[in-house]
């Protein structure tokens, strides 16, 4: 392990890669703190441009991306009461009452530090746990991969969505764009209507592109036309060695909360950040004086939500399986680079995955170095017109589609997706099961169908034999069932 | 264009019927067409290329009958949905209008000719009226695009017909 973190650092330290890494980290910085452009939506638009570019060096780019953009949320979130991210939304109530008491250096301060200890904790830990757990998938059979992909379709479906049902029909509508093109048994070609491109099924990158990127571009360029207040310019003040000391036993919970609710599939960063300032709140002996803008509403949060977004990519890395649709954005561009997420990623590309894992950590530390510079010009880059951001978005999306197959019919996939997914989202019906359902569809009918073989059509394959499969499912059958059980338990009350 | 925003934003007020019923009536034709694939002899014994689409329609099939059925008996608050009020609305054809004459146009015009002019047309169409800012950022924007895709990456863009053709052959 030490010999591959080594070749990891080297790769690291060529200048052409740490000048991507300096890229990401400002890319994932002004993305994530400008309103209505999401971590997901840049790594994805990002993806077509990493196309040109060797595995390496455009992962350590997205990697750095997908950690920063996390963190910079919280830097609206302090300043204007609007979260430049989801994930920043509970920093909201401490980190702007600190800013209304005239001290936004020192709110800036805690959310930066907070997100640099979590995020580069939560890294550590990745690089820690990921290539064992990878060790331990490599024992799985046909039957706990597909039981594992239907637990993570479940989670992601029913866990923080506004609708289960609704949820389970963007489940099941990814999963059915997947099984378009030459079924991957028998060659027999499914719902291709004759257009000699769709033999390959649907392309994974026009279809987030247009998800994600196309339908977000037509809801920011229906808001108003600039996303930017008056901006005066302001200064970061990291917090004093005391002032860290006595935010330690909140890190200390936070943290580990913050990796275990982003390693379970559908939960991610968002939740992590409200469930540990609930708890910093319920542990508090002051719990009254949480929302009146104290640190600990500012540091439990960001340094959960940076530790969950680290966490989230171990079952990415050693599974194979995307929990959230950033990672769900990852996998998709692991494949347009000919690499397949999961536990051979260790044993076959170990200098890959480990240059992965030590761009995470160094990610989250230049947020400490970097953020200051940025927070400096970031009233420019947070009053850019939303005409050309959403421009912008638009055609780096049409473009980035063609790039992929060099095919007119890419570009109309994107746009369909984006009208489509912004219809859908309006309607509450979540992305993040549509395209974990597309990129995962094709593994989980592969694995299902040859579990079926094995077994010659019987069905106890999952549940005989397979504790680890059993276990998936009967987790899996839980989270449907929760819905059923509150009503009950409403209806006896 | 009045009357199809109308149509379009009755749509959405009965999106809550009208998504699930799609969903329903499609499935019904992807599983009509599911019987017909047809699994090769070498695998007759095995699960067949119908199996897992067909289960996944199925699924989607209840699913979209229980939001019918909850449309249904929901309400007629909760039945027509009422969206925040977006502060530019006509925005949202513009861009769906543009982007149709991008695709359009782009096998005719070529990238490099078509992209500056969309641009610039299409930052004017949403709101930046100023030329000041209009001006710089379509260059800057189109120069990007030029040198990121075509030129750098070598991504074999369009490059239209006839004399558009030329100038494309002279920037890559």
């Amino acid at each position: 392990m030490l010999s591959n973190l080594a070749l990891g650092l080297g790769n690291l330290v060529i200048p052409a890669n740490f000048i991507w890494l300096l890229v990401g980290v400002f890319v994932g910085l002004a993305a994530g703190a400008t309103p209505g452009i999401s971590g997901t939506m840049t790594v994805a638009i990002l993806i077509p441009i990493t196309y040109g570019m060797d595995s390496i060096p455009a992962f350590i780019l997205l990697t750095s991306v997908y950690a920063v953009a996390v963190y910079s949320g919280s830097i609206t979130a302090v300043l204007f009461r609007t979260p430049g991210a989801p994930e920043a939304a509970a920093t909201v109530m401490d980190g702007y009452a600190m800013t209304k008491k005239g001290e936004p250096h020192r709110a800036l301060g805690y959310a930066m530090f907070s997100s640099f200890l979590g995020g580069t904790i939560g890294a550590m830990v990745l690089l820690l746990v990921s290539p064992q757990l990878a060790k331990v998938a490599l024992e799985f059979g046909s039957p706990e991969v597909f039981s594992l992909i239907a637990f993570t379709m479940v989670a992601v479906s029913s866990i923080n969505v506004k609708n289960q049902i609704k949820g389970l029909v963007a489940a099941f509508f990814g999963l059915l764009l997947a099984t378009v093109g030459l079924d991957v048994i028998t060659s027999v070609p499914r719902y291709t209507f004759g257009i000699s491109v769709l033999q390959a099924g649907f392309d994974f990158i026009p279809v987030i592109l247009g998800l994600f990127g196309v339908s977000e571009a037509l809801r920011m360029i229906q808001g108003p036309t600039s996303v930017g207040r008056a901006v005066k310019k302001v200064r970061t003040v990291l917090p004093r060695i005391k002032e860290i000391k006595e935010m330690l036993p909140t890190y200390l919970r936070s943290i580990p909360i913050g990796i275990g609710i982003g390693a379970l599939p559908g939960v991610g960063a968002t939740t992590a950040s409200f469930v540990t300032y609930a708890t910093a709140a319920r542990v508090s002996k002051e719990p009254e004086k949480f929302g009146t803008g104290i640190p600990e509403g500012i540091c439990a949060p960001e340094s959960a939500n940076n530790a969950a977004a680290m966490g989230a990519m171990v079952p990415l890395l050693s599974l194979g399986i995307p929990g959230s649709a950033t990672t769900a954005v990852m996998l998709g561009a692991l494949t347009l680079h000919g690499l397949r997420a999961g536990p051979l990623l260790f044993t076959h590309f170990p200098e890959f995955a480990y240059t992965i894992l030590v761009s995470a950590i160094v990610a989250n530390i230049l947020i400490i170095v970097v953020s200051p510079i940025f927070i400096r010009f970031f009233a420019r880059i947070f009053q850019i017109p939303t005409g050309i951001i959403g421009t912008g978005i638009l055609m780096l999306s049409v473009v980035g589609s063609f790039a992929i197959r060099n095919n007119i019919v890419d570009i109309w996939i994107v746009l369909i997706f984006g009208l489509l997914g912004y219809v859908l989202e309006k309607h509450d019906f979540p992305m993040a099961p549509i395209v974990i359902g597309l990129v995962l569809g094709q593994l989980g009918e592969q694995e299902l169908r040859r579990s079926l073989i094995i077994s010659g059509g019987d069905p106890s394959i999952f549940f005989v034999g397979h504790p680890i499969s059993l276990t998936f499912l009967a987790i899996s059958v839980g989270i449907l069932l929760i819905p059923v059980f509150k009503k009950l338990k409403g209806k006896f009350r | 264009m009045h009357q199809l925003r109308r149509y379009f934003q009755e749509f959405a007020r009965r999106g809550e019927f009208i998504i699930p019923l799609s969903f329903l009536v499609v499935s019904i034709f992807l599983i009509y067409l599911s019987t017909q694939f047809r699994t090769p002899v070498r695998f007759a014994v095995a699960v067949g290329p119908a199996f897992f689409p067909q289960a996944v329609l199925a699924a989607i099939m209840i699913l979209s009958a229980k939001l019918i059925y909850d449309y249904l008996r929901a309400d007629s608050l909760r039945k027509f949905r009422q969206f925040d009020k977006v502060e530019n609305p006509r925005n949202l054809w513009i861009t769906l209008a543009f982007m149709l004459a991008y695709v359009l146009l782009l096998g005719i015009l070529g990238f490099v000719v078509l992209t500056p002019i969309w641009v610039g047309a299409y930052m004017y169409a949403v709101g930046i009226r100023r030329w000041k800012l209009l001006i710089p950022a379509a260059v800057i924007l189109s120069a990007l695009l030029i040198v990121v895709f075509p030129v750098l990456f070598q991504v074999p863009l369009p490059r239209g017909i006839g004399i558009f053709r030329t100038i494309s052959i002279l920037v890559y």
